[in-house]
Order: C-alpha cells, then structure tokens, then sequence
C-alpha cells in the first residue's frame, strides 16, 4: 500500500518559495522605518532577521519534507507533552515582550512555546485520530481522549492571554475531529459546555471586551470618525484603501509611517494591499488558495489515515491562521494579534510552517495505488456511510 | 453491520476503511468549500475596500500623511499721498503648551515665569496635567514679548503667530480706511473695497507627518509662496484729513449736530485730499465698540443720500446761462419773496425777500422763486440733462465700497411742481460726494472729473504697479460759464449768504445750503441739514471743501453752520500747505562772507534762477541766449563761497530749426517736470514713466542725438518708500 513514488507536489513546493520569497520584500518594506526608529537608523536590522529567519524556514522545509511522516506514529506523544512541558515552563521562565509572556529561551534560541504546541496538536491529533478510527464514535475511548490533549494545550494557552491562538487551536482541533470522523453530535456538545467559559474569558479583560465593542460598533463611514486616534484596524483599511486597485508602489506605503505600529507582523497584509494594491493582495491569497487547494489534494490523495489527517491538519494550521488574519486586516473579524503564516516577520512561525509544509511534502511523495479504482469502487452501489455506522 | 449488502469482491474490513475514507472525504469537501467562502468574502471585502471606497479612504490617508498649512501672504499697508503709513501689520503671538510632551516641568515652568505674566507655581501646575494637549499659556503678546521664545527649542511649547492691523494714527480716516476682522480680511472702507489688492494670495506648504504628529516638510511635495499684498497709496493727505477731522468734530460739537461730513477735493484732478465723518471710531480697539456705533461709522460721504436743497441751485442757474437764456445781469421778477402758483394753493418762499433781482443777485441771495423760473425756464428735459450731466443719480465710481446713487428721477415721472422743486434741490437725492463733484467740475472749468482715492499701487518692492490717472468724465458747462459761475460763488462768499466763510487775502468761492430733514415722512421744521460747499483761490482752485452737518441745535443755516467750519479748515490749509504760502521775502546774508549752497536752477527760466541766486547770495554769468537755464557751473547742491559767479548755460525754447544735433543733458536727481523743461530745452523729445525723482535717463547725458530723439525718463517717487511693508 504504501508506495513512495518520489514526486513532491510541485505546484505547492513553488507556491510556498513564492510566498517565503514575497515576505522578504514585504517585511522590508513595513520594517524599515520601525527598525530605523529603534535601532539608531539602522533600517536593515528587521530585514535581515527575517531574512535569516527565511532561510531557516526552507531549511525547516527540507527537514520536514526528507523525513518520512510515518516516523510521528512513534514520537507525536513525546513531541506534544514536550510543548506542553515548554506551555508549562514559560509563565515562570518566559520572556515579556509586547506585554504578554509568550516567549522562552533566550537569544536566537527564543521561540513561542504555543506555536510549538501548535504543530505538536495537529501531529499527535492526526496520530491519535488515525489509530481510533475503528472506535471514534465512542465518547469515551474516541471522543474525550482527543478532548483531554486539545484541552491540556488550550488551557495552558489560556493562561498566557493569547485569546487568538486559543482561537486557532480549537478551530482546527475542531476542523481535525470533524475530518476524523468524531461525531458531530460530541463536538456540538462539548462547544455547548465550553461556550459559557469562552463568554466570561471574553469579558474577563477590558481590552478584550473594548477590542469585540469596537468591532461591533465600528462607524460605516471612516471619515465620521473625526478624532485621529484611528484604531489599529482602521488604520489597517486605510492603508488598504490607499493601495486602491494597483498599489502605491514598492516600498511606497505610508501607513507603516508608524501609523500600523505592527505593519510587519500582524498587519502586514494591509502593507501588501497598499503597496501591491487589490491586485497584489489577491494574487498572495490566490498563492494560498493553491497551498489550500493542493494540501487537501495531497490529504485526499495520502495512503494511509495518518497521512491524510496530517495533510488535512497542516493545511488547516496555514488556512485558518491566513483567513483569520486577512479578515482582521479587512475587519470582518475583531482584532488580534495573529501573524500572516509564511509572509509575516516572526521567527518561530516561520520555522514551524516550514516544518510542517515540509511534511505535507513529504505526504505528498506517497501516493495511493490505483486511485481511479477506488473512486470507482466507492460509487458502486452499496450502503451510505451514515447507514454503515449510525 | 449490515453484511449482507457490502460489495462481493472485496475483504470486508477494506470495505469499511473505503466507507470510512469516503466520508472523511466528503467532511473535507465541506470544510473545503467553508475555506473557500471565506477566501471569496475577503476577496469581496478587499475589493470594496480597495476600489469602491479606494477614493475616499486615500483622501483620508492623505489627510493622515500630509498637512497642508497655508502661509498667510502679508497684507499691503495703506498709505497717505506723502506715503505716511496709515495701516500697517503688528505680529501677535498665542503661547501654546502642550502638557502631554513636555518632558520636565519644573525647568520649562521656571523659564516660562520668567517670561509671562504668571507665577511658577500657576504654570507648574498647569504643565502637569498631562492629559491636556492643548493649553494656551499666553494671548495676543506683542512682538517684544514673544521674542525669548523664538529661539526656544521645547518640545511642547510652540508660539503661534498672528498678524494683526494696526492703525498708525488711531482714528484718523478710520471711515475711509475701514478696518479688517481677526482674520484680517476687509471690513470696512479701502479694507473692504480694496481687499483684492491688498490681502494678496496666501500660499501653501505641504508637511509629511507621522503617527507621532511630527512634521517635516517634503521636497518633492507641493508647495506655493504666498503673494503679499500690494500697498495703496490714498489720494488722502494726512495732514489735510487730520484739519477736516478736528475742525468737523468742533463743529458738530459746537453746534450739537447728529453727525457731519466732511470731502476736501483736488478740483482739477479729482483727488480726494480728505474725507472725514462725525462721529468715528478708532478701529485699534474695535472691541471697544457697539455694533451700532460701529455702523454708524461708515462712511456716510458714499453712504448716505440727503436733500441737497439750494447746493443744487448750480444745476439750474449753470444750465440757463450755459444755454444762453439768460445773461448775468438779466433781472427777473423774485415776486417779493412769495410765489404763489396760479394753479395751486402750492407756493415757494424766498428767505431773502426782492423784487427784481438779477442772476448774479438771485443766486448770491439763495433765491428759490428765481430758481425754479429758471427751471421753468430751461423746460424738464434739458434740467434733467443737465443735472446727470453734473453726475447727479449716477454713482462717481471713486474706489470706496457702499456707494449710492442716490435718486433723481426721469421727467416723465415728475408732476406739475416737480421741476420747481427740483430747481432748489428738493425732491431728489444726492451723496455728499456727487455734490462735491459737482462743484469741483465748476472749479474746473466746466469739466467733471471721476474723483479717486488710490493713488497708486505698489507691490511688495515698492514698485508702483498701478497709477490712478485723473480722468475726465464729460464737460458740462463751458468754460466761460464756469467762470460766471465762480464769479457768483465768489459773490455768495464776499457779499451773500455764506460771509462767514470769508478769509481776507484769499477769493473764496462757495454756496450754502439749508434743508428741512425728512422725519417720519414729512419735511420737518426743526431739523436741518447745513451744508456749504467752497473752493479757493477762484482764480485757479486747487481745494474745494465740502461741509455737511446733520441736525445741527444751534442755528441750522448752512452759512451760519458750515460756512464757519469751511473757513477753520481752509484757514489751516491755507497757513499750513506752501503752495499757498507768500512769494519768501529774499533770505538776507548775516554777511558778506561765508559759503552757502548752490541752488538747482537747471530747467528754470532765467529770472527765476537769478532770483534764486541771488537769495543765496550768488552772482551769475550767462552763456547763450533764450529763456531758460541748461546747465550750471558750479554743480547743483555744491557749498560754494558766496562771491562764487555761477555760470549758466542758457537756451531757447525749441523754436526754429538750427543745427541738427543736440546733447543730452543729465537730469538724473531732478524732478520729473523740471526735466521734462531741459530736454525740451535741448529740442529733446521727453518720454516719462513713474513720477517724482528722475533716476536714470536713456540716452545718456552728454551724448550727441539728433533733435527730437526720444529720451526715455524713468522716475520714482521724490520721497523713498522706506517705509516696512511687512
């Protein structure tokens, strides 16, 4: 059955080069003045972190995409209590940058222990969904084992303020167990019960309360709000909206002027639609429809179950963290801080991404003998899986 | 499950795994279509953002990125005719804080105390509420006061300026001036009328800025220098304006009156010397002021019409004689004083009761009844012909806002007594000035003249840009008429109605007028309006003097009101200006020896210069012959011993052809006529621009041209503007 063919799926392989080599020149552009403004004028020092941080990214990418997936059968477990022990260790070692204690290590060795227990979750979830298959209609030895790892991760995330990879979690825990079969009457419930908690987290802290208020009562028309003290996401439409249909050029934005105090991590897809224009912005998420588009592709295509909800995973992880923030930066969603995966300045997210692209990769190198078969076999006649399992 | 129905050929285990496969498949369809909506909603969304609302949001970038600040242009300053500054501009500063920024209080709050009138403690105290970001600490200081802080770099303390009229001379012509609002736009007067010329066009600066509120200008943004304004030089003679306005302010004092005018004119040119109004202002402290105070502060000279009453009689009696139906000393029946119309119950009365009185004595006397048989007479259409002619019912055009035309009817609107009426100026209305000009068009020979009030216009060089020429508008009496005519004025002044205007040694010419107010629709007998309008020397006036009182308590006829008021500003004018002065009795020499300055003679005629000479004690020698000087030895304005000879080489007006060639003489430093006079001397032909001082001259002096060259003069005013425009 398994049969590795040695072909890796080109057109993702080009799509994400594309996206990583794009973020260079999009990260210059939105950190020169930031970077200027703090390190005496040197514009290049953001830039060349990222640069760096790139290079690592496609060097995670080779990583991922040579070692074969199978390999995660054996260590998930060890990969994700090993994020949970860094989730454990960074309220007491981490470092506070930006006002919340996300980070640990220290020097060039510092990384976000949640974007770690990330791609661990997804893993060990992948692992764990491709063993139960047999039983993941049971609650007990199907449903609540999952439901114990994604709430060990979830809750530790929660400790540290970080509503939005709390968010990201659970959406694609969610979306895992959903593609792993788990009945949707379990996940319904399980929401139902966790929802009265999600409310008082919502509202424990003003700024989070402030952030939904502000979203909710956002005024149609920019230019009523005559005060200059523009939210952050207003900003980011206005860059947005500055960029028009064809941009205002390379290097051009005048809304990183400081106006987008984030414009190279959180922000930077308001920077790309300013400078690149509409046109700029939707040619970067038509690069992440392809990556979309060609992972559950690779997913549908994968030999085996782990290799399918590895696939499905690693392409929620990009997709959710994509749309979530492209529609923070339009404001269709409230802000948060959530970097845009593969473009955004930010070292740790770019390692992992390209880590786990690697191993989408990789999947994709194995693939299922006779496919059209099997598609055939699977419109004969017979029974509807519903009937089959119900 | 349900075994029987699975698939024959294939193991039943794989069977589930298949099923199983295919519905996390079709789990990953849903998803993919969800991800999918909501790649399409962003797209969406981008799309309204970016190109529906792409216009206005990069408007509101725009406005973000860049401020545009505008640069005020300076405004010109007002000037009188001896370009003596009536307006000019002050600087005031606003001290601003901003409590937010300013990194150390307690150093900025003892620097400031040491500046502005506050204590420490008080701005310390202020400073510290940082979350004000807008705090004025000081208002309207004056240049002087703002200066330590021109220099005073801190973060969050910034000045800003605002430039301000100020009124050189307080009140002075303030109705003719006008006034500007604290946006120093025109209000009033020249501010008003002449704001176009004098605010100028501002410019602009473009700043990039940034989240922080930093700016800096950008070089390849946009930016305009402001056009200053352009100053005007006024007809108005300051010294003339300030005579009018006391001697009118004693006058409505003396005599209780409501309010008065008054209009000194320039009769052969038009130009208005001075305008005054009682009561007035002083614009420096226009705050001061009530709203009705303030408007009736206008300048009532353009503003306001009156009945003009028997000022107006030089219509009629002008026109018979100009149309010859009468000689001066024709006599008609004035009927003893009561001309009672055949017709109606409606009669005229004449003050000064006659018989017979000839032209000459009906005018003198102020005679209505003559008046209106004269009217009669000359039949309504010429009347009426006669009367626009004099610009009565059409505005003068002089350059000051809110002017009238006052109402003078079409014949064919008047009724049977209309035309008598009329003829001793009632039933019609005038302004002051049409009056005054209509007087000045008598002095003049007959000829109306636009009368004006800018000079000249000069831009921020104090170039002149634009000059008011005299400009004729129509003759409308002959020449001889008007000589008639200011033989009865002078009559009217030496034996008639207005002695009270006499001044020995000087032929007045005049008219007085009384008339009854309008009060609540009806002509009412205990309020006038006194009126006389003059000008000297009859022979040649060059000042005609208008006086205008409203309601005056203590008596009400114009030669008893305004004739005397007249007489105080033409004694003054007359004491005060040397074209009116005495012939100078020759200066005597303390004694023989010593040096003195050589006069100028060049261009004079020769009398003239040995008259001039010999006052400073020179004897001369003359070169040539003919009438006037053309050049002199020692120079001009050289110390010389005072038994110097001056030699003077002297010409004859261009006359008859001899010789072909001339040489340029210099004539740079003279004034522009008297060198115009040389190089007419020198058979030259004059070209002249500017006026006042000659500066340079083309073709040089000394070279030899043929006669009648065309030598260009270019002149500037005698005194140099040095005064600050800005």
């Amino acid at each position: 059955m398994k049969q590795r063919t040695g072909h890796i799926d080109l057109p993702l392989f080009f799509s994400v080069v594309a996206l990583m080599l794009f973020s260079i020149g999009v990260v210059y552009s939105a950190s020169v003045d930031i970077s200027r403004a703090h390190n005496d004028g040197d514009y290049s020092v953001l830039f060349l972190n990222h640069a760096i941080r790139v290079a690592l990214g496609l060097f995670a990418l080779g990583l991922g995409m040579f070692a074969d997936y199978h390999v995660y059968m054996k260590y998930s477990k060890v990969i994700l209590l090993l994020g949970i022990f860094f989730l454990v260790l960074t309220p007491f070692f981490g470092t506070t940058q930006l006002g919340a204690k996300r980070w640990l290590g220290y020097g060039p060795l510092k990384f976000q222990p949640s974007e770690f227990a990330k791609f661990a979750l997804v893993i060990h979830l992948s692992v764990l969904l491709s063993q139960k298959q047999k039983y993941i209609g049971s609650l007990k030895n199907g449903f609540l084992p999952l439901v114990v790892w994604i709430g060990a991760v979830v809750g530790l995330i929660t400790f540290q303020n970080n509503l939005s990879t709390v968010v990201v979690i659970t959406l694609i825990s969610f979306m895992m167990m959903f593609i792993g079969r788990v009945r949707v009457r379990h996940m319904l419930g399980s929401a139902a019960l966790a929802l009265p908690a999600v409310l008082v987290y919502a509202v424990s802290k003003p700024y989070r309360l402030k952030r939904i208020m502000d979203y909710l009562n956002a005024p149609a028309d920019l230019a009523d709000k005559a005060d200059m003290a523009k939210s952050q996401i207003e900003q980011a439409v206005i860059g947005l909206g500055n960029g028009g249909l064809f941009g205002v050029g390379v290097g051009m934005s005048k809304q990183r002027e400081l106006f987008l105090p984030e414009s190279y991590s959180d922000f930077i897809f308001a920077i790309v639609g300013e400078e690149y224009g509409f046109i700029g912005a939707v040619i970067i998420l038509a690069l992440f429809v392809v990556v979309m588009l060609r992972g559950m592709k690779i997913a549908k295509r994968a030999t085996d179950d782990l290799g399918r909800f590895l696939a499905v995973g690693i392409t929620c992880v990009i997709i959710v963290n994509t749309l979530l923030n492209a529609m923070v930066t339009t404001g269709l969603l409230p802000t948060t801080g959530l970097p845009m995966p593969l473009i955004s300045y930010g070292g740790t997210s770019i390692l992992f991404t390209g880590f786990a692209l690697g191993i989408l990769l990789n999947i994709s190198m194995y693939t299922r003998i006779r496919p059209r078969e099997v598609k055939a076999d699977a419109e004969a006649p017979g029974p509807r899986v519903g009937e089959v399992y119900e | 499950m349900n075994g029987e129905n699975l698939h024959s050929g294939l193991h039943k285990n794989e069977v589930v795994r298949v099923l199983q496969r295919q519905q996390s498949l079709r789990r990953m369809y849903i998803l993919l279509v969800v991800f999918l909506a909501c790649f399409v909603l962003v797209g969406a969304k981008l799309s309204m953002i970016q190109i529906r609302d792409g216009a206005k949001l990069r408007e509101i970038a725009l406005d973000q990125y860049q401020s545009r600040e505008t640069i005020a242009p300076v405004r010109g300053v007002i000037l009188d005719r001896n370009l003596s500054i009536l307006a000019s501009n002050l600087n005031e500063y606003t001290l601003i804080a901003d409590p937010s920024v300013i990194a150390r209080p307690d150093t900025v709050a003892r620097f400031l105390a040491r500046c502005i009138d506050m204590p420490q403690q008080t701005i310390l105290t202020k400073l510290k509420k940082t979350d004000i970001r807008y705090l004025v600490l000081a208002k309207r200081m004056p240049e002087d006061a703002a200066r330590p802080f021109k220099n005073w770099k801190c973060y969050g303390i910034r000045l800003r300026c605002t430039p301000r009229r100020h009124y050189n001379f307080d009140g002075l012509a303030s109705s003719v001036i006008g006034w500007t609002n604290v946006d120093n736009t025109g209000q009033a007067g020249i501010e008003l009328g002449l704001e176009k010329d004098l605010a100028g066009q501002p410019g602009y600066i473009v700043y990039q800025r940034n989240a922080n509120g930093r700016r800096r200008p950008e070089v390849d943004y946009p930016q305009k220098d402001p056009v200053n304004g352009r100053s005007v030089v006024l007809t108005i003679d300051q010294s003339y304006q300030s005579i009018a306005e006391e001697e009118l302010a004693k006058g409505v004092e003396k005599h209780g009156a409501l309010s008065g005018r008054c209009i000194i004119l320039q009769p052969r040119t038009g130009e208005i010397l001075a305008l005054a109004n009682v009561p007035t202002i002083n614009p420096n402290t226009l705050g001061d002021y009530t709203g009705e105070q303030i408007a009736n502060a206008k300048n009532r000279v353009v503003t306001d019409i009156y009945e003009p009453g028997s000022t107006f009689k030089i219509v009629a009696m002008s026109s018979a004689l100009n149309e010859e139906l009468y000689t001066p000393d024709d006599m008609l029946n004035a009927e003893n004083g009561l001309w009672q119309f055949s017709a109606s119950q409606k009669s005229i009365k004449d003050e000064h009761k006659a018989g017979m009185l000839s032209l000459r004595g009906a005018f003198i006397n102020s005679s209505n009844i003559i008046s209106a048989k004269l009217a009669e007479k000359l039949g309504a259409e010429r009347f009426y012909k006669y009367a626009r002619n004099f610009g009565f019912g059409i505005r003068t055009g002089v350059e000051l806002p809110g002017e009238v035309r006052g109402d003078l009817r079409k014949p064919t609107e008047w009724d049977g007594l209309t035309l008598k009426y009329l003829a001793f100026g009632y039933g019609l209305s005038v302004t002051s000035l049409q009056i005054a000009c209509a007087y000045a068009a008598v002095a003049n020979d007959g000829v109306l003249m636009r009368p004006y009030i800018r000079k000249w216009l000069l831009d921020e060089n104090r170039n002149i840009v634009d000059e008011t020429v005299p400009q004729v508008i129509r003759r409308v009496i002959s020449s001889g008429t008007a000589a008639t005519m200011r033989g009865f004025m002078q009559g009217v002044v030496d034996s008639g109605t207005a002695k009270m205007a006499r001044i020995d040694g000087m032929q007045i010419g005049g008219k007085t007028g009384t008339t009854q107010r309008i009060i609540d629709d009806a002509y009412s007998s205990s309020s006038h309006v006194a009126s006389f309008v003059g000008f000297f020397p009859v022979t040649d006036p060059k000042v005609l003097i208008l006086v205008i009182l409203d309601d005056p308590q203590n008596g009400y006829y114009g030669g008893v009101v305004a004739a005397p008021i007249f007489k105080e500003i033409a004694l003054r004018i007359i004491n005060s200006s040397p074209e009116f002065a005495k012939p100078a009795e020759p200066l005597r020499m303390a004694s023989d020896g010593g040096t003195s300055i050589v006069p100028d003679v060049r261009g004079l005629h020769v009398p003239l210069a040995k008259a001039l000479l010999a006052a400073r004690g020179f004897s001369m020698d003359m070169r040539g012959a003919g009438e006037l000087v053309t050049a002199q030895t020692p120079a001009a304005l050289t110390v010389q011993a005072r038994s110097t000879r001056v030699n003077l080489a002297v010409s004859v007006r261009p006359r008859t052809e001899s010789g072909s060639t001339a040489t340029v003489p210099d004539v740079t430093g003279l004034s522009l006529r008297h060198a115009m006079a040389l190089l007419k001397a020198a058979r030259l032909e004059p070209s002249p621009f500017g006026s006042g001082i000659v500066r340079e001259q083309t073709p040089k002096a000394g070279e030899r041209v043929p006669r009648g060259t065309r030598c260009t003069l270019s002149a500037e005013p005698r005194y140099p503007i040095t005064a600050n425009l800005h």
